[in-house]
């Protein structure tokens, strides 16, 4: 099945690179995959890069394209109809967005800006020649790269985050359509929708895979993987893209920053210790329950006074106010209406 | 002052203990413990606490496979429902050995933030938001799961989100960055 799928994507590029050619221009491959079901695409996409990273047909085809010096349309076209664009999308570490506003045509010439540096270049010699990848981080240069690059032996290698091969199957990748189809019936768990709200720009979708996608709202491309505490993630993987900038909730600030040896990062209800050398996590340091906020009703699951000791004394439940301790916050919740009105203290 | 508040904890931990482990909701507002005289604050952590204790040998190992002793032995509040060794042995042949497995951890991560709750949870205040919602309260999990805690006789019984079972168990054990309860089954994670 697999050769399959290989041979379907070499094929498809060896049809589209004429095709592009001939039609001087439009190429329908814009279209990010065009009307086929996005999981039928994700698999086609992945087998047909990794076939073309090993056997380099993919890169002679390319210089064959440009030593023609076609019109930039059609290398436009060439480039969406490549099968292995989806999965070095994949793995390539995100940089930092400037702005929510940030429009999907403007992410694809980023990208084709970074393809075409010197360092992705020397990256993909170097996987050609079959020779591990030794992660090496440039100052300024993003070190959270995540996506299969340096997945523990037995672990799936298919730009899904060295996710186990049972769980591979269920996943989409970066860049690719979402079929809202597959998440009905499916919520992201309350835990988690405190910090994942819809956008008019974007919307994010959940399937019990542990990760949360980020979808465009007018293109359906995913934009975002998140991955949830427990969803593939633990100590000695990578931390995914998306996580060059310190983010640690501020009341965690004061125990937890930056180090030369260690970074901090926050992410899905955790902020992880992260080497600063190898960019693996190290260990988990601190766990929040989220969900808690001022202006909102006090949610199911804090029935109990839970304050620390040393804050008792001063905060008891009342007639008027209750008080209830959460990711490193202390809340007023009026007794009442069980409305949260603020934060008391902040635990540093 | 602390110090008169965590002496009183430490008496109500003792008063559980003499009546079966689960304390009954003290009077007065908010769980708030009484002034009394005497004791110290515990210096040790939760995760000193399980590591020295003989019967949450399996837990320990989890936590630390997990990459979980960290947050147990931060600054950060935390109340943990600590599976016993008999719990463990409930699950199913090579289970709890399966669950510490490298490829496993995941897995093992959602089920140990299963058993941890935010904050500082007595087994008094446990009591007493029992009380206060007419047989039912709710504990929201750092796992994203919630648990319900009700009565069973005298007993504290904590039901999982699938439904699982277990009873509250020994005393809670104050420690200076949480609070420990003995739980007899093992929880799922949602």
């Amino acid at each position: 099945m697999r050769n399959l799928i290989l041979l379907a994507g070499t094929a498809a590029l060896a049809i589209a690179v004429p095709a592009s050619a001939e039609k001087g221009g439009k190429g329908g491959g814009h279209g990010q995959g065009g009307g086929k079901p996005a999981k039928v695409e994700h698999g086609g996409g992945q087998g047909g890069g990794q076939q073309a990273r090993a056997a380099k047909p993919a890169k002679a085809a390319q210089h064959s394209v440009r030593a023609e010096r076609p019109a930039r349309a059609e290398r436009s076209a060439f480039r969406a109809e490549r099968p292995a664009r989806v999965e070095r999308r994949a793995f390539r570490a995100e940089r930092p967005q400037r702005g929510e506003r940030r429009t999907i045509r403007d992410e694809r010439r980023h990208d084709t800006f970074v393809r075409r540096s010197g360092e992705e270049r020397r990256d993909f010699r170097r996987v050609g020649r079959d020779v591990r990848p030794v992660p090496i981080f440039r100052p300024g240069e993003p070190r959270f790269v995540g996506f299969d690059r340096f997945c523990p032996p037995g672990l799936a290698k298919k730009g899904n985050g060295c996710l186990p091969p049972g769980q591979a199957k269920k996943l989409f990748a970066r860049g690719q359509r979402i079929d809202r189809n597959w998440f009905e019936g499916y919520r992201i768990p309350v835990a988690y929708q405190g910090f994942y709200r819809d956008t008019p720009e974007h919307y994010y979708s959940y399937d019990d895979s542990g990760y949360i996608y980020r979808a465009d709202r007018g293109s359906d491309l995913i934009s975002a993987i998140i991955p949830m505490l427990g969803g593939g993630f633990g100590i000695g993987q990578p931390l995914p893209a998306g996580y060059d900038a310190y983010n640690v909730p501020y009341p965690y600030r004061d125990d937890y920053y930056d180090t030369d040896e260690s970074l901090y990062r926050y992410g899905d209800n955790a902020i992880y210790r992260v080497d600063n050398d190898s960019g693996l996590i190290e260990g988990i340091v601190a766990l929040l329950g989220g969900g808690l906020n001022v202006g909102q009703e006090l949610p199911d699951g804090y029935d109990a006074y839970n304050l620390p000791m040393e804050y008792r004394d001063e905060y008891q439940d009342g007639d008027d106010y209750n008080y209830r301790y959460a990711d490193g916050n202390i809340y007023q919740v009026d007794a009442k209406t069980q409305m949260i009105q603020a934060i008391v203290e902040m635990l540093a | 002052m602390k110090r008169s508040l965590f002496a009183a904890a430490l008496l109500l931990a003792a008063c559980g203990r003499e009546e079966g482990g689960n304390v009954a909701a003290p009077e007065g507002n908010g769980g708030a413990p009484p002034a009394a005289a005497g004791g110290e604050q515990p210096k040790t952590n939760l995760q000193q606490a399980l590591a020295g204790s003989a019967d949450h040998k399996t837990l320990a190992n989890a936590v630390q496979a997990a990459g979980l002793a960290e947050t147990l032995s931060g600054a950060q509040p935390y109340t943990l429902f600590a599976p016993t060794e008999a719990a463990f042995q409930k699950l199913p042949a090579g289970a709890a050995d399966g669950l510490l497995a490298p490829e496993a951890k995941g897995q093992l991560v959602t089920l140990l933030t299963g058993h941890i709750v935010p904050g500082m949870v007595t087994a008094a205040d446990l009591g007493k938001a029992i009380e206060r919602g007419k047989g039912k309260a709710q504990l929201a999990t750092v796992g994203g799961g919630t648990l319900t805690f009700g009565r069973d006789g005298d007993a504290i019984v904590v039901t999982d989100g699938a439904g699982g079972q277990a009873r509250v168990t020994g005393a809670e054990r104050l420690a200076s960055n949480g609070v420990v309860h003995d739980v007899d089954g093992v929880l799922q994670g949602k």
